[in-house]
């Protein structure tokens, strides 16, 4: 009879450290949940932080495309208009000779 | 004794599995958690990215498409400056003529391009305060019937015109006239002029744009 009891309270005693056992896996598993929450707001975050940080670059960057942008068209039309003087120069006196034919009956 | 091991082995080994059960799908959901943590960062990151781009490129543009407008405004304007300095010679050229022996020849010319269009035989002329007499009325006459195959009579105005120089020919009743003064004849042909004088200065550059 005592040896049968040893025996329930021997199985009881395992029950009960099972139950341990699976309350503190369950415990373990709810944080890493937890963990895992956390994290996955820090990496969106974070993501958000960088992104915002890029966005704000690309807007700082305009000016000095701007600049890029404006040096190299003017300085390009520059060169065009001063090429076209020169040769503008060379042709002045036709356009005036045939301005002034046409200014007096002669063209 | 061996039953009774056995059922403790069975207790442990079932609470292992379900253990193991409980962590492993704790680490599942862990993993499809930060799978879609990541895929939503790299969505923010695309969006947010994505518009700073689209804005900072539309801004580019803007500038760039204003800032070419402007170059072109700008060669318009050198071409503007060249072509007005001719003109402006032309109008200096003329004020100079009068005041030469060659005038008599021009107002000539103007005349009977005057008295060919209007096509009278008794024509009047009207002249700048001084000028008629550079008009040889005789000789233009002659040069009127020569340019026409008709004879023409021309009498100078006892009116005067202001203007710089040429002349105003009209028939007797002043009905129908020709406006020949260097300042009409600026403005009539303005728009020739600045096309011949552009097509001369720029011809090879506007066909090269």
């Amino acid at each position: 009879m005592c040896a049968a009891h040893d025996e329930i309270d021997q199985i009881h005693e395992t029950e009960k450290a099972a139950q341990e056992r699976i309350e503190r896996a369950q415990k373990k598993a709810r944080k890493i949940q937890e963990d895992a929450d956390e994290e996955a707001r820090r990496i969106i975050e974070t993501a958000e932080i960088k992104a915002k940080d890029t966005a704000a670059k690309m807007l700082s960057d305009i000016e000095g495309r701007k600049e890029e942008i404006e040096s190299s068209v003017f300085k390009e039309t520059e060169k065009t208009i001063k090429k076209l003087q020169g040769t503008a120069e060379k042709r002045k006196d036709e356009a005036y000779q045939a301005a002034v034919k046409i200014l007096l009956g002669e063209a | 004794m061996s039953g009774m091991t056995n059922i403790i082995e069975i207790i442990n080994s079932k609470t292992a599995e379900k253990e193991k059960e409980i962590l492993s799908e704790a680490e599942s959901n862990k993993k499809k958690k930060l799978d879609d943590a990541h895929a939503k960062a790299k969505k923010v990151t695309a969006s947010i990215t994505g518009k700073a781009e689209i804005e900072s490129n539309a801004e580019v543009s803007r500038y760039e498409a204003s800032a070419k407008l402007q170059s072109k405004y700008k060669l318009l304007e050198a071409k503007e400056a060249l072509i007005e300095d001719v003109l402006s010679s032309a109008r200096k050229h003329l004020e100079d003529l009068v005041k030469k022996k060659a005038y008599g020849n021009t107002l000539e010319k103007l005349i009977v391009d005057a008295a060919a269009s209007l096509e009278e035989a008794d024509l009047e002329i009207v002249a700048p305060k001084g000028h008629a007499s550079n008009i040889d009325l005789k000789a233009v006459e002659a040069a009127v019937a020569k340019a026409t195959s008709r004879k023409c009579n021309l009498s100078v105005s006892k009116e005067d015109v202001r203007a710089t120089g040429g002349v105003i020919v009209r028939n007797k009743d002043s009905t129908r006239w020709v406006d020949n003064t260097f300042e009409a004849r600026l403005e009539r042909y303005e728009s020739q002029i600045r096309d011949t004088i552009s097509s001369i200065l720029f011809g090879a550059e506007e066909k090269k744009e």
